[in-house]
């Protein structure tokens, strides 16, 4: 099958959520989608069809990177023994900053737990 | 003169009930329209999945968004226009057919690509894996939690690689 064809859906995800400087290419049996977008959750949206089609990542045919511009957020999945001044120091941010950012759902700012999604600022 | 107001008062009564049944039959406001349209397009299997928003303004319905070709595009503005209560329809819709081009990104020299999937895997909080760089192609070995396998690909795929080879035990 077309690289094209098998990852499609997610080709279709990216024009219709207005990836701009889209690029898809071709080579040696790898697909690239690249492009850029001012809205993390399109770039979300888009690994999370990538998961879909390949739930395991294991095929190594396919390079997605998509930057998202300008403010936003990066996501980050809490992993146990972590804390708010610990991610803040991996991703060169003071904790407040972080905990500032996802409020709602962390009320105590000692509360975190694995699985749980942060959302850091850029 | 009590009889004129009286007379003035049942005219006035009459005319808000029948300003009430014009209205009634006016047809679907404007939001319920603009549902409807939304719903028509939603039921057509290649609009379904294109990301088109719709608005209505005393019965005229705008659409906007993206679709893949002129042929969607007609298709989306002749349901509307099909939808009980659409008086006109305004078809902004752009034409953005998916681009295939030829030139793959430049891909990073093998020791900023390690350093720098190295350093992403950091900032997510994965320990444990082994980056390996040969070529521009990257190999992700050890264990990782399935909690974190995305975060993983991520450093990798945003690192500028040739290709991203994921050898991780996913617990």
């Amino acid at each position: 099958m077309e690289l094209t064809e098998k990852y499609q859906s997610l080709i279709d995800i990216a024009n219709q959520r207005g990836v701009s400087n889209l690029q898809i290419a071709t080579q040696e049996g790898v697909l690239y989608v690249t492009g850029t977008t001012n809205d993390g959750s399109v770039k979300q949206q888009l690994w999370d069809e990538y998961n879909r089609i390949d739930p395991d990542y294991r095929a190594g045919d396919l390079v997605l990177n998509i930057e998202v511009e300008g403010g936003g957020y990066d996501e980050y999945t809490v992993v146990s023994g972590d804390s708010l001044s610990k991610i803040g120091k991996h991703w060169n941010k003071n904790w407040k900053e972080i905990w500032d950012a996802n409020r709602a759902e962390v009320p105590d700012y000692n509360k975190i737990y694995p699985g749980q999604k942060l959302r850091i600022p850029r | 003169m009590r009889l004129t107001t009286k007379l003035l008062t049942s005219c006035l009564a009459f005319v808000l009930l029948a300003g009430t049944l014009a209205g009634c039959n006016r047809g679907p406001t404007d939001q319920v329209l603009a549902q409807n349209v939304n719903a028509k397009l939603k039921a057509d299997p290649a609009l379904a999945s294109r990301v088109i928003n719709v608005t209505a303004a005393s019965g005229a319905v705008t659409l906007t968004g993206s679709v893949n070709s002129e042929a969607e595009k007609t298709t989306a503005g002749q349901l509307a226009q099909g939808v009980d209560g659409v008086k006109s329809v305004i078809n902004n819709l752009t034409v953005r057919p998916p681009v295939v081009n030829a030139t793959p990104p430049p891909v990073s020299p093998d020791t900023k690509l390690k350093a720098d999937v190295e350093a992403s895997l950091a900032k997510y909080g994965i320990t444990g894996v082994t980056v390996g760089v040969v070529s521009g192609e990257v190999t992700l070995t050890g264990d990782i939690a399935r909690a974190k396998l995305q975060d993983a690909m991520k450093a990798a795929n945003e690192a500028h690689p040739k290709k991203v080879l994921n050898k991780m035990n996913i617990k």
